[in-house]
């Protein structure tokens, strides 16, 4: 996996430089990275519920979140049994959490 | 209820097998201080809380946890992973072998299974709230005493990630506490 300073992949570079099975592991840790920040900002806010910077901070997310799913699961199969697969149940197939190799 | 995300909640990834290493880890996977009692024990505390935070703030972190077994529950796996008979002798993993194979079980280092007396609810704001920040102290130091142990730097990293949790769910449950004492104090003053 090809990763800069924030853990993002440079633009533009990666089909060159990652196969398919590299792509959807970024995009996946993509996930998630955006996901842990969703995590700590509901944790924060469930001890500060009227903090306005943290819920900006918090649907900024959120919305990063959904987004970057959407795109996964058109891609890879559902990453939750409640999302969306097409043409098969992808959900059995993707890799399982524990047998990644990072 | 839950639903089930089919992703880590941090990466996990070990450099080889290391049964030894994997035997310690193990009590943070179903010993006194590990994720499970951690996870059930928020979960369990929340049904008679007085005021929301404290409801939210258990059912988010005991949903962590889960997600921290998970986690404990890959790195034991990943680090029995093409580990050799001999070695998983000299680590005193064989009995657990002839138990779970490979699996991990909710077992602390030295073997013993689960037990609900490891965790309590007393139905009272202020009790519950002072175990859960003596928990996370708990979990924290059983987690400084795993990375001493540990060599492999994905191991150590996976370690201090979870370590740290602990130390954000001490402090979560600190301003939970808090709150809870002004509300108790509010009540008194009408
Ligand atoms: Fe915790």
């Amino acid at each position: 996996m090809i990763m800069n300073n924030e853990g993002y992949i440079e633009k533009g570079k990666e089909e060159n430089l990652l196969g398919k099975e590299d792509m959807q592991k970024a995009l996946l840790y993509q996930i998630m990275k955006v996901e842990f920040g969703v995590t700590e900002t509901t944790l924060y806010l469930d001890t500060h519920p009227f903090d306005q910077r943290a819920l900006m901070h918090h649907n900024m997310l959120s919305n990063q979140l959904k987004g970057l799913i959407q795109q996964y699961e058109y891609q890879y199969g559902p990453l939750t049994s409640s999302g969306s697969a097409y043409r098969c149940w992808k959900y059995i197939n993707s890799p399982w959490p524990w047998e990644i190799k990072w | 209820m839950w639903e089930y995300e089919k992703k880590l909640q941090y990466p996990v990834r070990v450099s080889g097998p290391d049964p030894a290493m994997a035997k310690t880890i193990i009590t943070q996977y179903g010993g006194p201080d590990g994720e499970l009692a951690a996870s059930l024990r928020y979960l369990t505390q929340r049904f008679s809380m007085p005021i929301n935070e404290a409801k939210g703030t258990l059912t988010d972190i005991g949903t962590e946890e889960l997600a921290h077994m998970e986690i404990v529950g890959s790195l034991f796996w990943q680090l029995i992973q093409g580990a050799t008979t001999e070695q998983m002798k000299k680590a005193g993993l064989d009995p657990h072998y002839v138990d779970h194979g490979c699996n991990p079980f909710y077992v602390d280092g030295t073997g013993n299974p689960w037990v609900a007396a490891y965790i309590q609810t007393k139905g009272d704001i202020i009790a519950d709230l002072y175990e859960d920040m003596a928990a996370e102290q708990k979990a924290r130091i059983t987690y400084e005493h795993l990375i001493q142990l540990a060599d492999d730097p994905g191991v150590r990293d996976v370690l201090k990630f979870l370590r740290e949790r602990e130390v954000v769910h001490f402090q979560r449950f600190g301003e939970t506490l808090r709150i809870a004492q002004e509300w108790k104090d509010s009540k008194k003053a009408y």
